[in-house]
């Protein structure tokens, strides 16, 4: 009797005590942290060429402060990131938490190598609060569950202009020759045919290869959209909102005549259909080219080279213009990379460790440190409770006179897309751009961003629609097919080696061969997942 | 004889001369051509004002590339290559010298096995799964073991012992050598000009190699130099956004630069090695192809 008395008293002490020591230690940390022991987590992601990750940068640091979770941080150079990524998923060796794009966790979600998210919906508060707020991210899931977190961006007062493939012109010239802004594809016509006879050794406008396809199909990409049509499968909200394979549409014969317009006056460069990057910058920073309708933040680069020998000369974007069909649209980038997404491995031995983290890199403060770093070292909060970089640390960057000064600022510190960051915003990213800039430059700058942010015209290109395995074969084989097909074609009808009436004849063709079915499956699967 | 002085043999040699060095030409320009884009200004290459001569000559480039890691991932590249080429050589010279001799029983099997490889693989991720389990992974051991022999070198080496006459072998081991002594005493003494060429093959092999290092080193503090420049030349070839931002007034340093920078980086230790290993070279080779 007495010996039970003692061990209860033993036990009640001991519990007393446990709970004194463990109140002391939870004094002495954060409650925001995941667990009393460091827990650490394996993260991957590739490192891009411009911004080189550092596994144990100010964030990661903070990271462990905020969470007590050590981020144990790979980073496979991007360029052969594919290679790696197969052979860690194949062989089941897959760090804890990895960054993969879009069609890897199509192909892999269905096989259980990852966790699925939407079982952990409880854990994931934040996240899920994101997902919610936006129907169409339904798109990035995998028969009706989310199987990875996307990198999402949030708004920041410090947003700097949007960019896009915008059509950039050399303002300076338009305005020492008193000709307007064009506003309309057909004015750009006649403004370019101006240029033509003003400058005729210039090519009024220029193009690019892109990074694995075409040059022409490049042109196509930049510029169909916006001319009425699309160059691949896409979503036309002006033929009443449906999946659109665009070349074996009757609207592509819009863009084919305009094209076709501006490469028989020699408008468009002759070179169209074989210049190579190198070849695209050479002529754009030389002045031999006026024009490109591209990435719009190529046109500092340029500028500045042609500002060496000619200090008024001035590429602008101009707003978008409106088209033959009467339609007034283009793309612009999405602020979101949805495409780059997040996944926790299945094999995990520390599952609650990775949602926490994951979960928390969706609050605000994950946000935060993901896009600005550690309070009181990187960044301050100002009166509306917004962060913003200290002045002190964006003129340490400046000072040393690096051309690429933000990605030298968020490798510094570890921010940014292009690090660990599964939510943040561009804030740093224009507060340093900004900081960079001279007076005459900043006002151009913020009257560009005026211009560009409020201009209507300009569209997100909407998630594509996921689909099933079978679907994904089907229309990767009819794709491959329909594609070749098509692109063989295109050149002559921009050249006029065939007449434009002939282009009946492919799209009928195409039409044929599984477009109709290739727009068939995106629009089934579009509207699946809307759940209409 | 050949009479240099006779009409037609001088004939001949001029267009000889004159083809070699156009060839000659053909071949060094574009590594020159990097060369002075490396040292030129961004700006003035972005323009393509560089063909023959740099323009606006500066070392910034350099001094970008150094700021980052470089000597750290070339010391790593060094360690892999010195560590690796021992390796094979040791390894392979183990292997082919077995396989010369007539008095062991199984050498007509054991060289089938051999060949077989050099057709047969089990592919990247049994590859991979191995050298998980054996705990390789993110270490030394997994870019220099796997890759121990090279069939095709081993065969090379193996020629070449075989052209070493049998009698010379014969009258070392009635003087009572063993195999080891006559490996090591005649054997690769006598094969100095093809184990030369194999250091050659073997080390640029190592030195050039990114594939097997991108896939089992995990920790970025032991990448060797490779990774880190192939991701630049080729990440930084296609980078579909690379638009710089802001308004920097000199563009000194840009992608193309830099790019050309890594190349002359990583092709000049070979250039520095290869004219000493060279006059080895070409008799090695010749060893290979020459049945004794």
């Amino acid at each position: 009797m007495k010996k039970t008395r003692l061990l209860a008293l033993l036990t009640a002490a001991t519990m007393l005590m446990g709970t004194a020591s463990s109140m002391a230690e939870e004094s002495s940390h954060p409650d925001t942290w995941f667990s009393e022991e460091t827990v650490t987590i394996s993260v991957m992601r590739d490192e891009n060429p411009s911004q080189t990750i550092d596994p144990n940068s100010l964030k990661v640091q903070t990271v462990k402060e905020i969470l007590n979770i050590q981020l144990d941080v790979q980073t496979p150079p991007k360029d052969s990131y594919a290679d790696k990524k197969a052979v860690l998923i194949r062989t089941d060796d897959m760090p804890d938490i990895m960054l993969l794009d879009t069609s890897d966790v199509r192909n892999y979600a269905r096989d259980d190598m990852f966790i699925n998210l939407s079982d952990y919906r409880d854990k994931l508060p934040h996240l899920f609060a994101l997902l919610d707020s936006n129907p169409s991210y339904a798109m990035l899931t995998v028969d009706g569950s989310y199987y990875s977190a996307p990198t999402l961006f949030r708004a920041s007062p410090h947003d700097g202009a949007l960019s896009g493939q915008f059509p950039v012109i050399r303002m300076d010239l338009l305005e020492k020759n008193n000709l307007a802004v064009p506003t309309t594809f057909d004015e750009l016509y006649e403004t370019l045919k101006a240029l033509k006879e003003l400058y005729p050794d210039c090519i009024p406008l220029t193009n690019r290869k892109g990074g694995s396809t075409t040059s022409t199909r490049k042109l196509l990409d930049t510029m169909a959209y916006s001319l009425g049509s699309g160059s691949t499968m896409y979503y036309d909200e002006d033929l009443g909102g449906k999946w659109v394979y665009g070349p074996a549409n009757e609207n592509f014969k819009a863009v084919l005549t305009y094209l076709n317009k501006l490469y028989s006056e020699g408008l468009l460069d002759p070179d169209y259909a074989s210049n190579t990057v190198d070849q695209w910058k050479e002529k754009m920073s030389s002045g031999k080219a006026l024009m490109y309708f591209d990435n719009s933040g190529f046109a500092s680069q340029f500028q500045a080279a042609l500002n060496t020998e000619d200090p008024d000369a001035k590429l602008s974007v101009i707003p978008t213009l409106t088209n033959t069909l009467g339609q007034t649209r283009n793309y612009r980038y999405d602020l979101d990379h949805t495409s780059q997404e997040w996944v926790i491995a299945s094999s995990t031995e520390n599952l609650d460790a990775c949602l926490a983290y994951l979960d928390w890199c969706y609050t605000d403060q994950g946000a935060d440190v993901n896009g600005y770093g550690k309070e009181g070292v990187t960044f301050e909060y100002d009166e509306n409770g917004k962060p913003y970089i200290k002045e002190e640390i964006l003129a340490e960057i400046a000072a040393t006179g690096s051309s690429t000064a933000f990605y030298d600022l968020q490798a510094k510190y570890g921010l940014g897309l292009l690090d660990i960051s599964p939510y943040n915003d561009t804030g740093a990213q224009t507060q340093m751009e900004m900081y960079m800039m001279d007076e005459e430059t900043r006002a151009n700058y913020e009257a560009s961003k005026e211009m560009i942010n409020s201009d209507a015209g300009l569209r997100v290109a909407p998630l594509e629609p996921s689909l099933s395995a079978e679907q994904t074969e089907r229309y990767k084989e009819l794709k491959t097919k329909v594609e070749d097909m098509v692109y063989q074609e295109i050149d002559k009808y921009i050249t006029g080696e065939e007449p434009i009436e002939n282009y009946d004849k492919v799209i009928e063709a195409a039409r044929a061969a599984g477009a109709e079915e290739m727009e068939q499956i995106y629009n089934d699967a579009w509207n699946a997942a809307l759940g209409n | 004889m050949i009479d240099d002085r006779k009409p037609s043999r001088r004939i001949f040699n001029v267009f000889n001369f004159l083809l070699l060095g156009i060839i000659m030409l053909i071949t060094l320009y574009p590594l020159y051509y990097q060369f002075i884009v490396s040292i030129s200004n961004g700006l003035e290459v972005m323009k393509g004002n560089v063909t023959f001569l740099p323009q606006k000559m500066t070392l910034d480039t350099y001094k970008q590339f150094l700021k980052g890691d470089l000597f750290m991932y070339m010391k790593n590249s060094i360690v892999y290559t010195v560590v690796g080429t021992a390796i094979n050589l040791f390894m392979s010279c183990l292997c082919a010298y077995p396989l010369t001799r007539k008095s062991f029983s199984g050498r007509k099997f054991f060289t089938i096995l051999v060949t077989f490889t050099m057709f047969f693989s089990g592919g990247m991720v049994p590859l991979y799964l191995v050298v998980k389990e054996l705990k390789l992974l993110d270490t030394i051991w997994a870019l220099v073991l796997p890759t121990a022999i090279s069939t095709y070198n081993m065969i090379i080496i193996r020629t070449s012992f075989q052209a070493i006459p049998e009698s010379l072998i014969e009258s070392a081991q009635l003087d009572g050598a063993n195999d080891v002594i006559v490996l090591w005493k005649i054997v690769l003494p006598l094969s100095k000009a093809v184990l030369a060429t194999m250091l050659l093959y073997y080390a640029v092999a190592h030195w050039n190699d990114y594939f097997n290092a991108m896939l089992y080193i995990n920790t970025k503090t032991k990448y060797p130099l490779q990774i880190m420049l192939r991701n630049m030349l080729i990440a930084g070839l296609f980078s579909e956004e690379s638009g710089l931002s802001g308004s920097v007034a000199t563009f000194t340093v840009t992608d193309a630069t830099l790019r050309a920078a890594a190349i002359i980086v990583t092709t000049l230790p070979i250039l520095v090695v290869y004219p000493f290993v060279q006059r080895y070279f070409v008799k090695g080779v010749m060893i290979g192809s020459v049945k004794g």
